[in-house]
């Protein structure tokens, strides 16, 4: 559906999009994450045709956005961070003015304003101004214009921010339910938003793309990922004992309670599930396991320590080309 | 011949979409422009700038008569009395106001609101955006200069009972037609500002800037320099005079209101037969009549081909620089 490859962007000396590459496949939502200035928002906008990228190239639906971009945006809609809108008009007039633009043919008019007004409940404002429109109708309007003209893929930059609890959770049911008709592209910084509705992540850092996989792998790939934290009626010495020399334990920390209890986080060696042992380990010695649960890392560590060691990787790179620059004056 | 047939089709869908996204924008911003509170005040404050000149007209239309009673309907454009300017100085003063107005927060009010990268990423080419704003803010202009000449006319025709002769209509339909060129070359310089500054109220002060330094100090400034290098003053003034004169006016006719007034002039008035000055041996031998229309018009034809090609150039320069810009969401 989308096909992304060797995208280079700068702005003068600041490279904001690195040689990224990547494929979004039809009928799945995808999630675009990262933290802010990661080059979300520019990639966003060079597959909209908005910008025009340094070098690689993108192609949507088969049409490159350089080369034919009038195709290409047909087969996009697209809702920017700020839902811009011109807010003399109302939701009627804009989203015909839309339809207009997107050259929607006139006898179909009716039919998708009917469909996307009944998709996003627009149907009360239609004929209010856009100016007084809450900002959660607003981000509907703005969703409704991305519907029309029915295109495969709609890609919502942080479509969700600024919006009241409420307003989130309706926002996020109506993406749930575009992405049965629609491939979506949701950017945001926002982990729980992107865990719970979508079915693909992608975490970009620094212009670069450092993973991309289902929530449930990327937090199974995390390094920690089969934490076991116990609660044992036992003294520190005597947990400390009991796990002394056990095979598959890489790592353990002790936290001694008021009650006579121990808490003890195990990580595990290559993942290895320890339960069964640790039961009969603790059973044999006559120590009680009141509570054994696995604390599997949640997305926030995955983009905390994914993103951290990009950041780690570009400074570790840079004494290097600090070096590089001093050989070169040298010689 | 099946790849050529390709080309001309994917050439011909490529037409459809350019002419379907400008008709579209155009429309929009047509109804933008008609509907806005700022076009209402411009028209009222042109309108009743323009009943003030017909009231002076009327009111000086004896005098005028009186002095020669030919081309009687155009002095309801150029006549003045009571401290009153005519109808024509007025719209040589205002008009760039309504021009202004129209273009000074073109692109960069759409850029403050986020609206342009929404308008971008719509399958549209990003040139229909800007030519659909000037034709649009051209479209307003005519109606503007076309409804108040005509008005006007028709106001003067029913108080003074005396209709316009044919050569007397196709004056008046140049004259306005070069107003609305006039209008357009303000509009588009000030299309360019916006393009180029970030902020409305920035591009806002350097067009009124602009547009008062042109119309009132240019003129002024012409006569100082023109005074400093050929001084009319002392033993040599006499000699200087006609240099003098050629400087000053030189200079003058790089402001857009001198060029139109010296035009306008030339246009209403049949009775102006040169606009450099009249020597002796070019009156040797003239017959003593007016300028035919056809005379008046090449007489000015420079005027009317260099404001032309000039709100060319300020469009073009407002068009490459917009189709040049990064546009961010």
């Amino acid at each position: 559906m989308i096909e992304v490859s060797h995208l280079t962007k700068r702005y003068g000396g600041h490279t904001a999009v690195s040689d990224l590459t990547f494929t979004i496949e039809p009928g799945q939502i995808y999630g675009f994450l990262g933290p802010n200035g990661a080059g979300k928002s520019t990639t966003m906008n060079i597959i909209t045709g908005c910008l025009g990228a340094t070098q690689g190239e993108v192609k949507v639906n088969g049409y490159d956005v350089q080369d034919h971009p009038m195709e290409a945006k047909a087969c996009i809609g697209y809702l920017p961070e700020i839902p811009p809108l011109y807010t003399d008009m109302t939701a009627g007039e804009y989203l015909r003015f839309v339809l207009q633009a997107k050259g929607v043919k006139r006898k179909d008019w009716d039919a998708q304003l009917r469909m996307v007004m009944d998709k996003t409940r627009l149907h009360d404002v239609k004929d209010r101004l856009i100016a007084n429109l809450s900002k959660g109708y607003r981000q509907r309007v703005g969703i409704a214009q991305a519907l029309l003209g029915n295109p495969q893929v709609i890609i919502l930059d942080e479509p969700t921010v600024g919006l009241d609890p409420a307003q989130i959770i309706e926002i996020r049911e109506l993406i749930r339910s575009l992405g049965k008709d629609h491939t979506i592209v949701l950017s945001s910084h926002i982990l729980s938003e992107v865990q719970a509705v979508c079915d693909h992540i992608m975490i970009i850092a620094h212009g670069r793309l450092i993973a991309s996989d289902t929530a449930e792998n990327l937090t199974g790939l995390m390094k920690g990922g089969a934490r076991l934290v116990l609660l044992v009626k036992a003294t520190d010495q005597q947990v400390r004992g009991a796990l002394w020399g056990m095979e598959g334990v890489e790592h353990a920390e002790y936290a001694a309670g008021e009650d006579g209890t121990t808490c003890v986080t195990l990580t595990a060696r290559n993942g290895e599930d320890l339960r069964e042992t640790l039961f009969f380990r603790f059973a044999e010695l006559g120590l009680p396991i009141l509570e054994m649960r696995r604390d599997r890392a949640t997305l926030e560590d995955v983009f905390l320590e994914l993103t951290q060691a990009d950041d780690a990787g570009d400074a570790a790179e840079k004494p290097d080309e600090k070096q590089g620059g001093q050989e070169v004056e040298g010689a | 011949m099946q790849q050529t047939l390709t080309r001309t089709r994917e050439n011909g869908q490529r037409d459809e979409t350019r002419t379907r996204g400008l008709v579209t924008l155009y429309r929009k911003e047509l109804a933008d422009h008609l509907r806005s509170a700022r076009f209402v005040l411009i028209f009222a404050l042109l309108g009743l700038t323009s009943l003030a000149g017909l009231y002076g007209a009327l009111s000086g239309i004896a005098d005028a008569v009186s002095e020669s009673s030919e081309f009687i309907f155009l002095k309801l454009y150029t006549a003045s009395a009571n401290s009153i300017p005519s109808f024509a100085s007025f719209l040589a003063y205002l008009a760039p106001v309504a021009g202004l107005a129209l273009g000074f927060d073109a692109i960069n009010r759409e850029r403050m609101q986020g609206t342009m990268s929404r308008l971008i990423s719509q399958p549209i080419y990003r040139d229909s955006v800007i030519v659909a704003k000037f034709l649009a803010g051209l479209t307003v202009i005519a109606l503007m200069i076309f409804t108040l000449g005509i008005g006007v006319g028709a106001l003067g025709l029913v108080c003074i009972g005396v209709p316009p002769s044919g050569e007397e209509v196709a004056r008046l339909a140049v004259y306005l037609l070069y107003t609305v060129v006039y209008t357009a070359l303000w509009m588009a310089l000030a299309m360019l500002c916006s393009v180029l500054c970030r902020h409305t109220a920035t591009s806002a002060l350097i067009v009124i800037a602009a547009w008062i330094f042109l119309t009132m100090f240019a003129t002024m400034i012409a006569s100082v320099i023109a005074n400093l290098v050929y001084p009319i003053d002392g033993i040599m003034g006499f000699a200087n005079m006609l240099d003098n004169y050629e400087l000053e006016t030189t200079l003058n006719r790089f402001s857009p209101y001198y060029l139109y007034c010296e035009a306008v002039s030339t246009l209403l008035n049949p009775n102006v037969r040169t606009i450099g000055i009249a020597t002796q041996a070019s009156l040797s031998g003239a017959l003593a009549s007016y300028l035919t229309f056809d005379q008046s018009v090449l007489l000015v034809w420079p005027h009317l081909t260099c404001m032309l090609a000039l709100t060319m150039a300020a469009f073009t320069a407002a068009y490459i620089s917009f189709m040049r810009q990064e546009i961010r969401a």
